[in-house]
């Protein structure tokens, strides 16, 4: 029974934590007007300030700072010393909702850090799993993705009079009523990619703009042999041809099986954690007077 | 026509995941990854608080999709996710301090193993890991640690995890390790990778500086175990930068003039150099480059020293840039008839917290440690905290198409270039053909490589006294800032046999007129320094152009490379400082100009 409690994880974390708060103690009054600056109470201060309770890594480092840190840790300790002792003597700390919530902050940081991975239950099979995954599958949906190609007429084009959506719906009559091909087609210089493939709609806004792929997800048919537009962009006018389009998809559970069992093991995290913060909360009684 | 025709042939090809097999405008496609990174296997890493970021893990975070990071536990995710990936975990007691704090039941079996477990189960474990670093520093390994049992479970794990991830046509997992050699705390570092599958990988043992720190060793071996298992390998030094003026040098590892079969094995194997990554970068610095207004980007020369006496040499500080290095090996050419540093130039992150990041406003930091705005004080290294590190860079890559072996083909032919971070698209041929307007044309990729060859190779000579001229074009990363300018470096050796060097301002945006010196005026900030928010009302989108070097002379080798600026951005450690509700420090930039680096082209005359 002793060794089981030994073992608690939270325990040794208020132990240390009670230890360091002692040596803090021991060595500090925070009524007085004398602020002692030690070695000790730059270590403990190293330690809180960076979240870091290693004691031989603060001592070392400690005694390898150089003149002008340790000049520049003694000035910041003091200047919060000084500060956190006025503000107690002006009763600061009492009735402060931001002291309160920052206590609760802490109280949860403790529960959550004592709930790491190893204490994670595996799955033992795989019926849990796919239970699992039939209550998430919205989780696992798959994006739609497009594959196309496009002719550019550019707004800044110097070599003709006519404008970007002129050049753009000639070439779009020439390519799907004449005979001449692409060939014939003067389209100018794009500066990403003139096909695209299995592509989201995220990828092709940040190249063309976001009405721009909204047009050609919701706009367009999939046809190898129809060119269709033209459809703006910031940087001018598009024609475009749809190979495919894959659209929204939900996989199947063994495509997707390690993920799964990767968010399984955290939501069992996440579940555990609240069950830490819900056995603290279980040993208050609540009496209610309304 | 040309290129619809190529694509469409490749079109038919294609298995159905694919349309098409190229995305390009042209016969390559722009990929972008990460060459260089460490997971929760490297030593260092867990000890600096990445225990759970796995190479599994890492792979996911590379293909885009959300993870937690470790110590901060939050959940984080790429704006863009990357097209490709190699894990390249230290050799030397790689996965050790893992199974040690996991207390690995066959470790515990041995004596030092066994000891060790003890320690950490009794608050010691810092003393195991400086107990560790002193093997690693010393090159002499614990064998019960550095066993083949050990070595070949991690490795296993390592090759294991980028088989599952690979995904021909969509993502490339790329096999590979961190050979570590750290003489007196001088960084030789390489990572290596190769195209093979799990298949040549399980033939061998990666080589560490357990074995040998001296890199003509590592390449002997690579030669060596290539010819007995088929492994194409590639290897890539990194941080020159904080090589103590030991990367580039004119001499062998035994202080011996650079020979003929020296240079010839060096740039076999390493036909890549990483120019920029989160340890700094390492292009140039204004002791070496003057005349350069740029130079100084991110400059880092923290040695990793943990003890040890350094021995006094005579200061070489152009053996710790790669820009001297690129000039160097001109001069050696000139002299034993083979360029040791003929390389093209990549980024890649070393990020050790597996997660391959280098966005300025969603960077996770060197290390776990220093991945939370309030870790950047802490010491990752002796010396050295979150804010020294630089958020970057990346590798990209102009293959054929995402596989593994269109990825490596490409770095061994150096068409590929690096960033430091953002990912600028940049397009650099050379040739004697060009015209102006090429540089507007719709088909200018086609045109590149009809006309002329691009970076990474050799520009023939032309046997007429005409110049060469460069066909450029640099587009910006389309969910980052602009672009500020384009400009070309030019090295050569002149007629005493002396590198000389030179940057031209090639393009730019605006209607900014070039001063007589070639300068052009800053282009402007916007950075809001109360909020981290900039604006895209400077800068442009896209610079072509078509340059001629007026000053060529064609008995005079030389290698040219581009250059490409950003507008200025808030570097990572605003946000961090915003964060935290504090000044941003002094000593730090707080706004910064990214950058790409294209591969050189080079001229050799007849």
């Amino acid at each position: 029974m002793i060794s089981q409690i030994f073992r608690e994880p939270l325990l040794h974390f208020l132990l240390l934590g009670g230890f360091i708060y002692w040596a803090f103690e021991a060595s500090s009054d925070d009524s007085t007007d004398t602020i002692l600056v030690d070695k000790k109470n730059l270590l403990t201060f190293m330690q809180y300030r960076y979240q870091a309770f290693d004691p031989q890594q603060a001592d070392k480092t400690f005694n390898n700072l150089p003149p002008e840190k340790l000049q520049a840790l003694i000035k910041e300790y003091t200047r919060e010393e000084a500060l956190y002792r006025q503000a107690l003597s002006l009763n600061l700390d009492k009735n402060d909702y931001i002291i309160k919530k920052r206590l609760i902050q802490k109280m949860e940081y403790i529960a959550e850090d004592f709930n790491l991975p190893d204490n994670a239950d595996t799955p033992d099979n795989e019926q849990t799993l796919i239970a699992y995954f039939n209550g998430h599958q919205q989780d696992y949906v798959q994006p739609d993705y497009i594959t196309f190609t496009h002719q550019f007429f550019s707004n800044d084009s110097k070599t003709t009079s006519l404008s970007a959506q002129q050049r753009a719906l000639q070439a779009l009559d020439q390519l799907n009523n004449g005979d001449s091909g692409l060939q014939a087609i003067k389209q100018d210089l794009f500066m990403y990619n003139r096909h695209y493939a299995e592509r989201p709609q995220s990828l092709v806004a940040s190249h063309f703009g976001d009405p721009f792929a909204q047009q050609l997800f919701t706009q367009t048919t999939v046809n190898e042999a129809l060119w269709q537009g033209p459809f703006e962009s910031p940087h001018g006018w598009h024609i475009v041809k749809v190979f495919k389009r894959q659209p929204e998809k939900y996989p199947e559970f063994a495509e997707i099986k390690d993920q799964v069992k990767e968010d399984y093991l955290r939501e069992q995290l996440r579940q555990q954690k609240q069950q830490s913060i819900e056995k603290i909360v279980d040993q208050y009684q609540t009496k209610v007077e309304l | 026509m040309k290129t619809l025709t190529s694509t469409f042939a490749l079109l038919a090809l294609s298995s159905s995941l694919q349309v098409f097999a190229n995305e390009g405008d042209a016969p390559t496609v722009l990929l972008w990854g990460d060459t260089h990174l460490h997971t929760n296997l490297s030593p260092d890493a867990y000890v600096n608080k990445n225990t759970n970021v796995d190479p599994d893990t890492a792979y996911r975070f590379a293909k885009g999709l959300p993870v937690m990071s470790d110590d901060t536990r939050a959940k984080v995710r790429l704006h863009t996710p990357l097209d490709f990936l190699a894990v390249t975990d230290h050799a030397e007691y790689a996965g050790v301090p893992k199974m040690l704090w996991d207390g690995d039941e066959e470790l515990s079996k041995t004596k030092t193993g066994a000891r060790y477990i003890e320690m950490i189960k009794n608050g010691k474990g810092t003393d195991v890991f400086f107990e560790l670093i002193a093997d690693v520093n010393a090159a002499k390994p614990n064998m019960e640690l550095h066993s083949q049992r050990v070595r070949d479970t991690v490795w296993k794990e390592i090759y294991e995890a980028a088989e599952k991830h690979n995904e021909p046509g969509k993502f490339t997992a790329l096999i590979g390790w961190e050979w570590s050699s750290l003489p007196n705390g001088s960084n030789l570092h390489r990572v290596v990778f190769m195209p093979e599958d799990a298949s040549v990988a399980e033939k061998f043992t990666p080589y560490s500086a357990f074995e040998s720190d001296r890199p003509e060793d590592l390449w002997n071996w690579l030669e060596k175990t290539a010819d007995e298992t088929g492994a194409n390998f590639v290897a890539i030094p990194h941080g020159s930068n904080i090589s103590n003026d030991l990367m580039f040098q004119n001499v062998d590892s035994d202080g011996n003039a650079i020979t003929k079969e020296y240079a010839k094995t060096r740039i076999r194997w390493e036909p890549v150099i990483e120019i920029t990554q989160i340890k700094g970068d390492s292009e140039t610095k204004s002791e070496l480059s003057p005349e350069d207004e740029f130079a100084d980007f991110e400059t880092y020369e923290h040695l990793i020293k943990v003890g040890g006496t350094e021995e006094e040499k005579e200061a070489d500080p152009a053996a710790s840039y790669v820009r001297s290095a690129l000039m160097r090996g001109l001069e050696i050419e000139q002299k034993v008839g083979i360029n040791p540093y003929k390389a093209g130039l990549v980024g890649s992150t070393d990020a050790h917290t597996g997660l391959a990041s280098t966005e300025e406003d969603n960077f996770w930091g060197k290390f776990s440690l220093d991945s939370k705005p309030e870790g950047k004080d802490l010491e990752g290294a002796p010396g050295v905290t979150g804010w020294d590190m630089s958020a970057s860079g990346l590798a990209a890559v102009w293959a054929k198409e995402n596989t593994r072996e269109a990825i490596v083909e490409a770095f061994k032919r150096k068409e590929v270039y690096g960033t430091s971070g953002p990912r600028i698209k940049l397009r650099v041929f050379a040739g004697y053909d060009f015209k102006d307007n090429d540089a507007e044309s719709a088909d200018l990729a086609n045109i590149g490589y009809d006309k002329g060859v691009p970076m990474g190779s050799d520009l023939p000579p032309a046997g007429k006294r005409d110049n060469p001229k460069l066909l450029i074009q640099a587009v910006k990363d389309p969910i980052d800032a602009n672009l500020d300018r384009v400009q070309v470096v030019k090295g050569w050796v002149d007629d005493s046999g002396k590198a000389q060097e030179k940057v031209y301002n090639v393009a730019w945006s605006g209607e900014r007129k070039q001063s007589s010196d070639g300068s052009i005026e800053a282009v402007g900030n916007t950075v809001d320094m109360d909020t981290g928010l900039y604006t895209n009302d400077i800068g442009t989108e896209q610079l072509t152009v078509v340059w001629e070097d007026e000053d060529f002379d064609p008995d005079m080798r030389a290698f040219y490379y581009v250059r490409v600026l950003q507008i200025p951005t808030p570097r990572h450690t605003l946000f961090d400082a915003l964060a935290l509700g504090i000044e941003h420090p002094e000593e730090y930039d707080a706004v910064i100009q990214e950058r790409a680096y294209s591969s050189p082209i080079w001229y050799t005359p007849k």
